[in-house]
């Protein structure tokens, strides 16, 4: 039941008046919020600009919901190379010791290692994450979504008790 | 840009300010409650806490911190306090305080609730999870206090049967000496047999014969004589063989004669062995002045002193891990990470209070102080953290404390402790049942010393204690125990104790001197020596009445048989000898005669020559 209000979820995004960019920034804006920790000063930032931007925020919620769970898979990854950039790669120092330093500066947690990391790793996915999400979305509204309508499967599937089903999910996602 | 959602924003700012005004300050009350339990070891209560970031004020109207020793005492309480911090400092992540005052801070108040906690069970050590210095001096005086013998008083004042230990007695000599004197004479015999068969006496005798008839006078010719010489020659080596074979057995029953001796001496050895088995069996006391004093006072110390080296290990633990230049990679729980301390430029540390001025009564005494320098990093302040507290009272007791704790390079920490003029009714001075009495008058003086660097701890700590008198009507019907030790309080005007640790490294020494020591000893050996002297003199002489037999019955075969193959050896010596004697006797007047022989040959040879000759002439 779980998968089928998740998918009716995304159909329901996908099929909004939403640009492809607001929904792609909404998830860009959700992965660096699930990513990172969230009592962290940057998140602060994130959030101001959800609310100041024009992003969608059903797709910012659901990137939230979809990279917190890749958070902590991922933990162990982040805190080695938040350890390996704050730690082992010594020319850096003098920069963290710089921002350690500066007014606010220590109020960002980037001398932890899973805030440095994770952070470093949702900067690094922006550019792909956006894309990603925005091509998907384009080819979801140009070409699968009107091929989907006429599967033969979907036509069968019309009569069924499955479609009825779907219908209902489609009228929520209306 | 979102109109609404800037609406939202601001909205969602008030609530958080609103939520933060309501809750901020029960949130970090717990918090702080939560963490000081955590060390402490039992519940800590902070009340009306006051917390304004932007007034840059805090303050608390009460603490309490559990003594974990007696959770329904407070080990530290105040009354209320308030503090100021610096504001641009804050921007930085930093903690800047120049000035606490606590007042009325107390020590050993009763709690209204029990304050102990439920103790979470113990992290298990990881391999990597190397003991440190403190916590092996630690494991050491812990082990030290555990292997310290429990003194049985009742070993000291009970009768000794001495007839049950007598039948627990399991006397191991006479088996050994039976053993022994199997092996002797099988020794024995076999020399005997050695000597048997080199038959000398059938050998000496027939020697003696061949000597004998040699008869040089009744010889008349040279060819006779010089066989007979050649006869005498080969007797002779016949003679020197025999002596040469009768000394070399006579090497082995020297030999023999000499591991005899030391087996019997070994007799003496298995009897003293025989004798401490038994009196390890009877357990019957020794009585010494060792070990009194630990008995007595070492579990109290060795209580404060792992208290304060416990509390050491925190704070070296914290003053390295936020001082390190290189922190070592930890596994921290998913999504808390590991924070990497970095220097800091502005000359401040996270956190730093300049100075607590302290003031309150403990143990009836008014005392005041302040600690100095609290900061996670004492290198970027250049100075230690400093505490000193004192006080007197009216009747002139007096404390002081005061300690520093040094990490601007290697750690050091150094604690000095005085109590003067202290009263001591009520108090018991050991929890140990041989000083089961509190003290009814008296009054008390320590002083202790603990300096700790790196990896070298040295400690002292002094008491003594004057004008002293029990409390001895707790037990109106002693026992004799129990009498041994009240006349030994009654004579203890003062009673002294010395502790001495010293750690340096992996080596530990610990002791306690006291004057309790002799003062028992005495008392106990007036008592008990004349009993426990008089069952040992009985068990030896039980031990020795047993092994008297055996033992002189190897003394006598040993002595019997070594007098034997002696004077068998001298008698063969003796008849060699004169057989030697007579033989070379023999040869001198052989090469005599044959000389004599010679010279008449010679002279009959020359008077026929010169008849032959006048013959001729004629």
């Amino acid at each position: 039941m779980i998968f089928i209000q998740f998918i009716a979820k995304l159909i329901k995004i996908l099929r909004s008046g939403a640009t492809p960019a607001q929904l792609a920034g909404g998830m860009v804006l959700g992965m660096i919020l699930g990513l990172t920790p969230l009592m962290s000063l940057h998140n602060v930032i994130v959030i101001l600009l959800v609310t100041l931007i024009n992003v969608n925020l059903a797709m910012f919620f659901l990137g939230f919901a979809i990279f917190s769970g890749f958070a902590y898979l991922l933990d162990p990854l982040f805190h080695n190379l938040g350890y390996w950039l704050l730690v082992d790669l010594s020319f850096l120092k003098g920069i963290w010791t710089a921002l350690y330093n500066m007014p606010v500066g220590a109020l960002f947690r980037l001398n932890n290692t899973v805030v440095l990391g994770s952070l470093v790793a949702s900067l690094i996915f922006i550019s792909p994450c956006f894309w990603m999400t925005k091509h998907g979305v384009i080819l979801y509204r140009t070409q699968l979504d009107p091929k989907i309508q006429k599967w033969k499967v979907m036509q069968v599937l019309k009569s069924s008790k499955l479609v009825t089903v779907y219908n209902k999910i489609k009228q929520l996602g209306d | 840009m979102r109109k609404k959602g800037l609406i939202v924003l601001l909205v969602l700012i008030a609530i958080f300010v609103a939520l933060g005004f309501l809750f901020t300050d029960q949130w970090i009350e717990k918090q702080l409650e939560s963490v000081g339990a955590s060390v402490v070891g039992a519940k800590v209560e902070i009340d009306g806490l006051d917390l304004s970031l932007l007034g840059l004020h805090a303050g608390w109207d009460s603490l309490q911190v559990t003594d974990p020793k007696n959770t329904m005492e407070n080990l530290i309480a105040t009354g209320a306090c308030e503090l100021d911090f610096r504001l641009l400092p804050l921007f930085s992540k930093k903690v800047i305080i120049d000035a606490i005052a606590m007042r009325n801070v107390q020590s050993g108040v009763p709690r209204t609730t029990d304050g102990k906690i439920e103790k979470k069970p113990e992290k298990p050590k990881t391999k990597s999870d190397k003991p440190s210095f403190l916590d092996k001096t630690v494991d050491k005086l812990s082990a030290e206090m555990e292997n310290t013998p429990v003194f049985q008083m009742d070993s000291f004042t009970r009768k000794i049967n001495v007839d049950s230990l007598i039948a627990l007695l399991s006397v191991q000599s006479p088996h050994k000496i039976d053993s022994l004197y199997q092996s002797l004479t099988g020794q024995y015999e076999q020399i005997q047999t050695q000597i048997k068969d080199l038959k000398p006496k059938e050998e000496i005798d027939a020697l003696q014969k061949l000597i004998e008839s040699i008869q040089i006078d009744q010889i008349k010719d040279l060819n006779t004589l010089v066989a007979t010489l050649e006869t005498v020659q080969t007797i002779q080596k016949r003679l020197n063989t025999l002596y040469t074979q009768v000394n070399e057995t006579n090497q082995d029953v020297q030999t023999l004669v000499s591991e005899s001796g030391q087996g019997t001496k070994q007799v003496e050895d298995w009897i003293q062995n025989d004798y401490q088995q038994a009196l390890s069996k009877a357990q019957l006391p020794e009585i010494t002045a060792q070990n009194v004093g630990k008995i007595l006072f070492g579990k109290k110390i060795v209580y404060q002193v792992t208290r304060v080296l416990n509390i050491t290990k925190q704070v070296r633990y914290y003053a390295s891990k936020l001082q390190s230049d290189k922190p070592k990679k930890e596994k921290p729980p998913r999504l808390k990470g590991q924070d990497i301390a970095f220097p800091l430029r502005h000359a401040l540390p996270e956190f730093w209070i300049h100075e607590i001025e302290l003031s309150g009564r403990l143990k009836q005494i008014d005392m005041s102080g302040n600690v100095t320098d609290i900061t996670t990093n004492q290198k970027l302040i250049g100075q230690p953290t400093h505490f000193v507290l004192s006080g007197q009272n009216e009747v002139k007791t007096s404390i002081t404390l005061e300690g520093i704790l040094d990490y601007l390079s290697s750690p050091k920490e150094t604690f000095r402790f005085a109590l003067d003029q202290w009263p001591l009714e009520g108090i018991r001075l050991s929890e140990s049942p041989l000083l089961p009495y509190a003290i009814s008058n008296g009054k008390g003086r320590i002083s202790s010393q603990l300096a700790i660097t790196g990896d070298t701890l040295k400690g002292k700590i002094q008491f003594t204690g004057s004008q002293m008198a029990f409390d001895l009507s707790r037990n109106p019907t002693p026992n004799r125990a129990e009498v041994l030790i009240q006349n030994v309080l009654k004579k203890a005007n003062t009673v002294e104790f010395t502790s001495d640790i010293t750690a340096i490294g992996d080596n530990m020494t610990f002791r306690i001197r006291s004057n309790m020591d002799d003062l028992i000893v005495k008392e106990i050996q007036s008592l008990a020596s004349q009993e426990v002297a008089s069952a040992k003199r009985k068990l030896q002489q039980e031990i020795e009445n047993r092994i008297a037999g055996p033992k002189k019955e190897l003394t006598e075969f040993v002595s019997t048989r070594q007098k034997q193959l002696e004077e068998t050896w001298a008698e063969y010596q003796k008849t060699i000898d004169e057989q030697k004697q007579k033989i070379e006797q023999k040869q001198k007047d052989l090469e005599k005669r044959i000389e004599d022989e010679k010279k008449k040959q010679e002279n009959k040879l020359g008077n026929e020559v010169k008849n032959k000759i006048n013959d001729l002439l004629k």
